[in-house]
């Protein structure tokens, strides 16, 4: 039963210290993604995300000495798709936001390109997942010719405790992107420069 | 020999905990694929509603998949038949190509949802469902789709079984992208 106890311990002892950097998702919940109370513009956007940005793997803070990692652009975008596509009445993907003949083909009047930060903490010493988690979201929007139009900046913020994310350890940073994403909604919707 | 014989059950505790520790619950949210979302919109599909995909009793992995020590359900509905038509349904309101009206559905039956996370430095996925457009009810387009999703991952369970968890919406991203580019799929969308 002694050595049953130590073997116990000893496991336990493993798996609190294993300092690792643990997969987590900012993935949003596209249904919490929608307009409420604004007028879509009436212009197609194109944003740009390049493949270095969409294969970056970020890593921040978690509890207990550990860290979480994450890909904030590849899980974003869906989301931010999303997004535009509530503010203005057309969207689509673009592969060179300098390719004017290009975004003249397909009819695109504005061109966004997303800059992402984050961060993440939790005060917990004996579990890893976020207890905070911060996503600012800034956008430089220009014309096909690249003149700058618009710049904006939003901050999201989640929080998850013990008994919520149990089951879903990526609960924080999916409020802080589904917040972000609000906000970017109403600060585009809000934006008189982009109705010109 | 006594000593030696802790030894071992001490070395295989550790082992065994770093290997399988590491709790999963639901698979995370479906992240729609914006190519598949664009291959939609370039399909020149009319509007489109989405049915069941069945799942039968005896699958396994229908309901739940095996990850090491634990396991991964879906999150929305009863089973992963149900993760297939929420993510079907999903890159269809992306592509504003969904209408619950419609007369023209896209439904289906899964036939395989596995994930072997025990690879020491690798991991493997496979999904398989077979896929059916009908418009009012008469069939036009019937085939099965399969895939096998590879990623990097870890000996450690609480590394190797959240990236498990977090490559299986990339898996029916990849299932549905192999979908929206077969040419008689895109053929049975359009009127």
């Amino acid at each position: 039963m002694k050595q049953l106890a130590k073997i116990l311990s000893i496991s336990l002892t493993c798996f609190m210290l294993f300092g690792c950097a643990h997969p987590i998702s900012m993935n949003p919940d596209l249904a919490s993604v929608q307009a409420k109370d604004i007028t879509p513009i009436n212009k197609k956007v194109g944003y740009y995300i390049s493949d270095a940005s969409r294969a970056l793997e970020l890593t921040t803070g978690g509890g207990g000495g550990d860290k979480v990692r994450y890909f904030p652009y590849r899980d974003i975008e869906p989301g931010l798709y999303k997004a535009l596509a509530e503010v203005f009445t057309g969207v689509a993907k673009i592969k060179n936001p300098q390719d004017a003949g290009d975004l003249s083909r397909n009819d695109i009047s504005l061109v966004i390109l997303p800059q992402i930060s984050t961060a993440s903490s939790s005060p917990s010493p004996f579990t890893w997942p976020p207890t905070q988690f911060t996503v600012t979201l800034a956008c430089t929007v220009t014309d096909p010719a690249g003149r700058a139009v618009h710049n904006l900046s939003v901050t999201g913020n989640g929080s998850a405790e013990f008994d919520e994310f149990k089951t879903n350890f990526s609960l924080a940073a999916v409020r802080a992107t589904n917040d972000a994403l609000s906000r970017l909604i109403k600060a585009l919707g809000e934006a008189p420069e982009l109705r010109k | 020999m006594f000593q030696l014989s802790r030894a071992a059950s001490l070395a295989a505790a550790l082992v065994l905990s770093a290997f399988a520790v590491g709790c999963a619950g639901p698979a995370p949210n479906y992240a729609p694929s914006i190519d598949n979302v664009e291959s939609l919109k370039r399909s020149g599909s009319e509007d489109v509603n989405v049915g069941a995909f069945t799942v039968a009793a005896d699958l396994p992995g229908g309901k739940a998949i095996s990850l090491r020590a634990n396991s991964m359900v879906s999150p929305v509905g009863g089973n992963f038949g149900d993760y297939i038509a929420s993510a079907l349904r999903q890159e269809l309101e992306l592509a504003k190509l969904y209408n619950a009206k419609s007369g023209l559905e896209v439904s289906g039956a899964l036939l395989r949802n596995n994930i072997d996370a025990g690879g020491i430095s690798t991991s493997t996925g496979q999904i398989e469902a077979r896929f059916l457009v009908k418009r009012e009810g008469q069939v036009r387009f019937d085939k099965v789709k399969r895939i096998e999703h590879q990623w990097e991952s870890s000996f450690v369970g609480a590394v190797a079984i959240p990236l498990a968890v977090n490559n299986y919406p990339v898996m029916v991203q990849k299932l549905l992208g192999t979908l929206f580019t077969d040419p008689d799929f895109v053929q049975s969308m359009r009127n």
